[in-house]
């Protein structure tokens, strides 16, 4: 981007940036039950930084970023791996989803597992992976 | 505990990097007590290992495979487990002192930790996977580590070499472990060879135990493939001891040890081993004396050595008590002869025999290192050295024929003459006054342990002998028999043979000026890039160069055939493939067809539009004149399609299609100011090509997708998921858990491509602005 967008742009980049990766997130921890995951959530994140650097240009992108998406992608897959390795520990086979239920008030409780930190490595992934081809086109 | 033990080299492998940021050199010492740690845990196992008993232990991996992550020590194991760890232990202190503060200390570290780590995995596996992973990643560290001086380009064509003749046998040897495996229906090592009690000699057995043999024969450097060992003596002295003398080149030994017990008894077992082993014996013993460089002098003699552990493998069991003692000599004498080697060469800077002398007046501790280390080599008494060729002579006295018998004292004399050699940096008439620096003490501890060691074995006989039965336990597979070791058999024809040996080695050794000229006149080896002459002409050496030649020149050909870098080309090839492969399957395919094919009856109104929007906007997008045309016809597709999705209950691909979606469009306006014009560059004739192939695509895709629409089959998959996402996975949106949690192993191979990709497209990038740059 050689020139400066558009004031309208950049101060709207600002507000829907930040929603986008509170959407994206969203998306990520309802995948297992509803429609979304790891893969649409690091779509979603994607977009908001490619917003942001429409408005702001690459070199703000990068810094609001704070890791390079290389980085992203290798840890996105080491945690792939870790939280399939994880079932070593129980004795379980690679991969083989573990799961803990931390109860809250009443009858209510959360029910964590390590498909959920998969799905984070994914996530990670994705985010890391379409940032790194964006960030290469996005450059002079 | 031995996956433990495992692990925390694994671990130190993998934080050496970031430890020796902080430590410099003293990291050695570190890696020094991690190894001497799992040394001592291998130490205290040996009263029960050495009574019978065996430990296992097993991590379940990949089990509808009927692969297992199975460790297993017995006393072949345990063996060479002390070997690594504690030979491992003696190479790290001696790196503090011989590499110093080298800026690539973490790379070599990071290598020889990997290498430790697997060689003990080696040793320990008894599944034939792990085996076969561990056995190519030793391969791997030691073409790091040959190629450790990577400026020179001698390194990296010897580590080149080695890890290619290396690697190309373990593949061998994964061919012959999957067909055995296949046969016995078993991946566990215990279980494919303790199968038969009468021997199969059928076609499919002996072609395992040929490949098996050659993988073997390749990692243990036996002839013809024993070039690579003297040239990988390019790697840094410690890894000379280690890998290419103590423990890596032994891999292969281990391995026909290990299927002994069941292959031992084959018909073709005697003859190809006794055959192998002799003339590497003799090659490599031949070919030592004759060399100036002290490594390589030692090279070729581990050479010889390796082919004499082959012989006593292929006399059976006869032979596995002479096997298991030289074993643990050679083990001992040549890593410490390296390791005197590489002190010399670290002191007076000059590594030929002819540049060296004298040494004994200025470095008298070396010098006490060395006799210790010569007179296990040699074979004096009371050492192992002597033990272990005395039972070596003896053998071959009362088994062999004598004309192999004579063979084996030829190869034996050459070895000897190559230990004396040792003693000339130290006593020879130097060429010229030398001033060596004396050497730091890390570097002394090595050799000198290891010549004490030798030394003990000769005196405490009844611990040496407890180990020694439990090896030939293992390669016998038989339980354990109580093996007497003495130092002493009175006068008799085999002490007579081994006083000649001595005797023979120290004339030949006096003579030695003269062997190495008769050595340059024959020229064995050819050094890089210069034409052979001599017996190079005729030299094994010589086959692996002309093969990489010509696996060069048609490499070259199928690349300009199959990657011609054009992508309507790859494009072209990828769809007509898909169309033949997939029309073929729809054509051959019997299932249970339906009696009446359903006709439409009604057709939905949203429906049509959105499939009128489509078929419209396809043919926007290819007969568009504008670029931006094209993309927001292709957008209009797109989103079209996803609210089809949406529709039909299929809101996660509807999501996912319309991100994608989104995301191309941004893409396109990054890349717009870096594409050309727009203009149309292909003729007629080909778009009608295109056009052809685009549809013929797109019917088969159509019929495909009718006839899954049609055809019921019997057991659906996706009832099974669509029931057991929420009881199994914990998780109601089938399509989620399908890809975290029932196909995870997929999307962990589809993140790996996408992250490949993204790094692909990077790679692409920089080429084309270096290109414009121009």
């Amino acid at each position: 981007m050689t020139t400066l967008p558009s004031i309208i742009l950049r101060t709207a980049v600002r507000w829907i940036s930040p929603l986008l990766l509170l959407f994206s997130l969203f998306l990520l921890l309802r995948g297992h039950h509803e429609p979304g995951g790891g893969f649409s959530g690091g779509l979603i994140a994607s977009t908001a930084f490619a917003l942001f650097t429409f408005g702001h240009g690459l070199e703000t992108a990068r810094r609001i970023l704070r890791v390079s998406p290389p980085t992203l992608v290798v840890a996105g897959i080491t945690l792939a791996l870790v939280s399939g390795s994880l079932a070593f520990l129980a004795h379980k086979t690679f991969l083989t989803g573990l799961w803990i239920a931390i109860p809250l008030v009443g009858d209510t409780r959360v029910e964590l597992g390590t498909p959920l930190l998969f799905d984070v490595g994914v996530y990670l992934t994705v985010i890391g992976a379409t940032l790194t081809m964006l960030f290469e086109f996005a450059k002079e | 505990m031995m996956t433990v033990s495992l692990a925390i080299l694994g671990l130190l492998t993998i934080a050496a990097p970031w430890l020796i940021s902080h430590f410099g050199r003293r990291f050695g010492y570190l890696a020094a007590l991690v190894s001497l740690a799992s040394f001592l845990w291998f130490f205290s196992l040996i009263p029960r290992i050495t009574s019978g008993d065996e430990r296992i232990e097993e991590l379940p991996f990949l089990p509808t495979l009927g692969s297992a992550f199975t460790l297993r020590l017995d006393g072949l194991a345990l063996v060479f487990a002390l070997l690594i760890t504690g030979i491992g232990t003696l190479i790290a202190i001696y790196t503090v002192g011989y590499l110093e503060d080298h800026p690539r200390l973490a790379r070599f570290w990071v290598s020889l930790l990997l290498f430790q780590t697997a060689m003990l995995g080696l040793v320990l596996a008894d599944d034939i996977v792990a085996l076969f992973i561990f056995w190519e990643l030793t391969s791997v560290s030691s073409f790091f580590l040959i190629g450790f001086a990577d400026e020179r380009p001698q390194a990296r064509a010897n580590a080149q070499q080695a890890f290619i003749v290396t690697a190309a046998g373990g593949l061998l040897l994964l061919v012959g472990l999957l067909l055995l495996a296949e046969q016995r229906g078993s991946f566990s090592l215990r279980t494919l060879l303790s199968a038969g009690t009468a021997q199969p000699t059928d076609a499919l057995t002996t072609a395992a135990f040929l490949l098996i043999l050659l993988g073997a024969a390749t990692k243990s450097a036996q002839f013809p493939f024993h070039f690579w060992l003297p040239n990988a003596m390019e790697a840094p002295t410690p890894v000379s001891a280690y890998l290419h003398s103590a423990t890596m080149v032994k891999a292969g030994i281990y391995l026909l040890a290990r299927i002994a017990p069941e292959f031992g008894r084959h018909p073709w077992w005697q003859p190809s081993l006794l055959t192998l082993g002799i003339v590497t014996a003799l090659v490599g013993a031949a070919l030592a004396v004759l060399q100036r460089d002290l490594k390589r002098l030692l090279a070729y003699s581990t050479v010889s050595a390796l082919g004499m552990l082959v012989i006593l493998l292929g006399l059976g069991e006869a032979g596995s008590k002479a096997f298991a003692m030289f074993l643990l000599a050679h083990a001992l004498y040549k890593g410490g002869a390296f390791l005197i080697a590489g002190i010399i060469e670290h002191s007076t800077e000059r590594r030929t025999l002819d540049a060296l002398g004298g040494l004994w007046c200025r470095l008298p501790t070396l010098t006490l290192a060395t006799l210790l280390v010569v007179a296990a080599a040699v074979g004096l008494p009371p050492t192992l050295g002597f033990i272990a060729k005395e039972a070596t002579l003896e053998v071959g006295l009362n088994v062999m024929p004598s004309l192999l018998f004579a063979l084996l004292v030829v190869a034996a004399v050459g070895q000897a003459t190559v230990a004396w050699l040792l003693l000339r940096p130290l006593f020879a008439r130097p060429p010229e006054i030398l001033y060596p620096h004396a050497p730091h003490w890390s570097l002394l501890v090595g050799p000198t342990a290891l010549g004490l060691l030798a030394l003990a074995g000769g005196f405490f006989s009844a611990p040496l002998g407890r180990i020694v039965s439990a090896i030939v336990a293992s390669v016998r597979g038989s339980a354990v028999l109580v093996v007497e070791i003495a130092l002493w058999h009175g006068f008799t024809l085999v002490l007579g043979t081994s006083v000649l040996v001595l005797v023979t080695a120290g004339l030949l050794a006096l003579t030695w000026p003269q062997l190495a000229q008769f050595g340059d006149h024959l020229a064995a080896t050819t050094p890089l890039g210069e034409p052979p002459r001599g017996l190079g002409r005729i030299a094994p050496e010589r086959g692996y160069r002309g093969l990489m030649a010509t696996l060069t020149r048609v490499a070259i050909m199928q690349t300009r055939i199959l990657q011609n870098g054009y992508l309507r080309v790859y494009i072209t090839i990828i769809i007509l493939t898909a169309i033949l492969l997939v029309s073929a399957s729809i054509v051959r395919a019997t299932f249970p067809r339906p009696a009446t094919f359903p006709g439409v009856t009604s057709v939905d109104v949203v429906d049509a539009i959105l499939a009128l929007i489509i078929i419209v906007s396809s043919f926007v997008a290819v007969r568009a004149t504008e670029r931006l045309a094209a993309i927001a016809a292709l957008g209009a597709l797109g989103f079209s399609l996803a609210l089809l999705y949406a529709r039909y209950g299929a809101p996660d691909l509807a999501i996912t299609q319309v991100l994608v979606d989104t995301l191309t469009v941004v893409f396109l306006v990054f890349a717009f100011y870096r594409l050309p014009r727009y203009a149309r560059l292909s003729s007629t004739a080909a778009r009608a090509r295109d056009a052809l192939l685009a549809t013929a695509f797109g019917l088969m895709m159509a019929g495909f997708a009718l006839l899954i629409h049609l055809f019921r089959y019997p057991e659906r998959t996706s009832v099974f998921f669509a029931e057991q996402a929420y009881l199994a996975a914990h998780g109601r949106n089938v399509v989620n858990v399908i890809l975290v949690d029932f196909r995870a192993l997929d999307t962990l191979g589809e993140i790996t491509v996408l992250g490949l990709a993204a790094l692909g497209v990077t790679a692409l990038l920089a080429i084309g602005k270096g290109a414009r740059s121009r």
